[in-house]
């Protein structure tokens, strides 16, 4: 289930002068790859500088501080400073779920909730709403999260989530440890058969 | 659609049909140059008397077509340019009227026939503020999915609002020209990679006029300041736990014989340029 839309994973193909996302390319015999170059690293830390520019990523006052996927990509990319001008978006948070909140100045539009409450909870409660920039993460009708029907507080959905744009409640800055390995746990087991912790 | 092989063309092709269900293959493919056959719509709009819907042979000029057809710009003002091919097409300087309209010449000039579109410009307009139009629509009709096209146009349009307010700088229009290439080589679908194309293509043959927009760096010393290595962080850095995905040491290509670049840091002198290179914190 992936999607190719954050160009991250981009990779050059001998032979071809256009880049292609290998999360969602198949190898082929003889397919020469390269997974890093000056050029690609250079477009993953603009791509990552875009990403920080588009919503409001203050890390140090983040639930996700030292256990965020996209701040470990930035810094294991040396992604030092962003030379984009922030746009600052007024965005909200969503903390009327009994056990879980969602911040949507922290969210990357990954997709991750929106696949993982459909696919693997079954409840399609996580939605996308708007179009480009105006894209938002929903609960069902774009109702508040407390007030959604279909969800089944499963916390599937904060667990796959990369940042610290879905969390538990009660969680401080830094505190918000993501679980991936129970949603990989459950997948193998339903997939393949094969109960492995 | 529903499990079946499925062509879908737009009502333009459709309405190609009939006339070549009557008159025969032979007769459309007659019509044209020996690579682009046939007839095409144009919506002729702009600084010409004449607006509306025209459709022309493939391999009429483009002079034909606007000073013919559409009567030239109103009041006896000068052709500047013609932006072809919809928001994601190219505008083609004046210079070049007498290139036929077909697809490899369009193509050439880094414009495409695209939806049709044929917009005329004359002495008055500012091809930046043209630029900036085209990339406001692009930046809105961005779908979203991905990082480039949904960040970047937005990135873009400001920038392009900023030159046009003159607050940019040197560096904004090499940052403008660095998004150019990052959105069009790394979106996703053909919004995003045409979507830099009015900004290049304007670049390509008005790049004077952005210059003229440019504000002076005030604070910008004669020569950039050297690096001053005292100040960088050179302390390795551990790969950061949760990101097995990504390399670590040296690069990872599959590629044999992989060239090992120069480490330079590829993006202009900047003020930070004290700030250690990017690519030295990452692979140390
Ligand atoms: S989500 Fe990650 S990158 Fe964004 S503020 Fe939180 S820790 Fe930082
Ligand atoms: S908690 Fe479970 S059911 Fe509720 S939104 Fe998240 S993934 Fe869906
Ligand atoms: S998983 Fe998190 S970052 Fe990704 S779209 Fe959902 S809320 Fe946003
Ligand atoms: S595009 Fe492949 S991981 Fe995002």
């Amino acid at each position: 289930m992936d999607v190719g839309a954050c160009r991250l994973c981009l990779v050059e193909i001998a032979g071809s002068n256009k880049l292609v996302p290998a999360c969602t390319t198949q190898v082929a015999d003889g397919m020469v790859v390269a997974t890093t170059s000056e050029r690609l690293q250079r477009y993953r830390r603009l791509l990552l500088e875009l990403l920080f520019a588009e919503r409001n990523h203050v890390c140090a006052v983040c639930v996700s501080n030292g256990h965020c996927e996209l701040q470990a990509l930035a810094t294991n990319l040396g992604m030092d400073h962003v030379s984009f001008p922030y746009t600052f978006p007024k965005l909200e948070v969503d903390l009327t779920h009994r056990l879980f909140g969602m911040d949507h100045n922290r969210c990357v539009l990954c997709g991750r909730c929106v696949r993982v409450c459909w696919y693997v909870e079954g409840a399609a409660t996580k939605n996308f709403s708007g179009r480009g920039a105006g894209s938002r993460i929903i609960s069902d009708l774009n109702q508040p999260w407390g007030e959604s029907r279909t969800c089944t507080a499963c916390g599937k959905c904060v667990h796959a989530c990369p940042t610290g744009a879905l969390f538990e409640k009660g969680t401080t800055v830094g505190e918000m440890q993501k679980d991936r390995g129970k949603l990989e746990y459950i997948v193998t087991a339903r997939e393949k058969k094969q109960w492995i912790v | 659609m529903f499990g079946q092989p499925t062509l879908i063309n737009n009502v333009e092709t459709f309405a190609c049909v009939p006339a070549i269900l009557r008159r025969g293959a032979e007769w459309f493919a007659a019509i044209g140059t020996e690579r682009s056959k046939g007839t095409k719509v144009f919506a002729l709009a702009g600084k010409v008397k004449h607006t509306g819907l025209i459709e022309v042979p493939m391999g009429m000029t483009l002079r034909e077509i606007v000073e013919d057809m559409g009567g030239g710009v109103p009041d006896g003002g000068q052709i500047k340019a013609v932006q072809t091919g919809g928001p994601s097409g190219g505008c083609i300087p004046a210079a070049h009227l007498d290139t036929p309209v077909d697809y490899e010449s369009l193509g050439r000039l880094g414009s495409i026939m695209g939806s049709g579109g044929m917009i005329v410009m004359d002495q008055q307009d500012n091809m930046v503020d043209v630029a900036r139009f085209f990339m406001e629509f692009c930046r809105d009709e961005s779908c979203g999915k991905c990082v480039p096209c949904r960040a970047g146009t937005v990135q873009m349009h400001d920038l392009l609002c900023r030159l046009l307010a003159r607050q940019a700088t040197a560096r904004d229009l090499a940052k403008l020209e660095e998004l150019c290439d990052l959105v069009r080589n790394t979106s996703l679908c053909g919004l995003g990679i045409t979507a830099p194309n009015p900004v290049l293509s304007t670049l390509r043959f008005f790049r004077q006029e952005y210059l003229d927009l440019l504000a002076p760096e005030p604070w910008k010393p004669a020569t950039p300041p050297a690096p001053s290595p005292a100040s960088a962080d050179t302390r390795p850095q551990p790969p950061h736990p949760a990101s097995p995905w990504l390399p670590k040491s040296s690069p990872s290509t599959v590629r044999k014989s992989a060239p090992p670049k120069g480490r330079a840091s590829s993006r202009p002198p900047t003020r930070r340029a004290s700030a250690s290179p990017p690519s030295a914190t990452w692979r140390a």
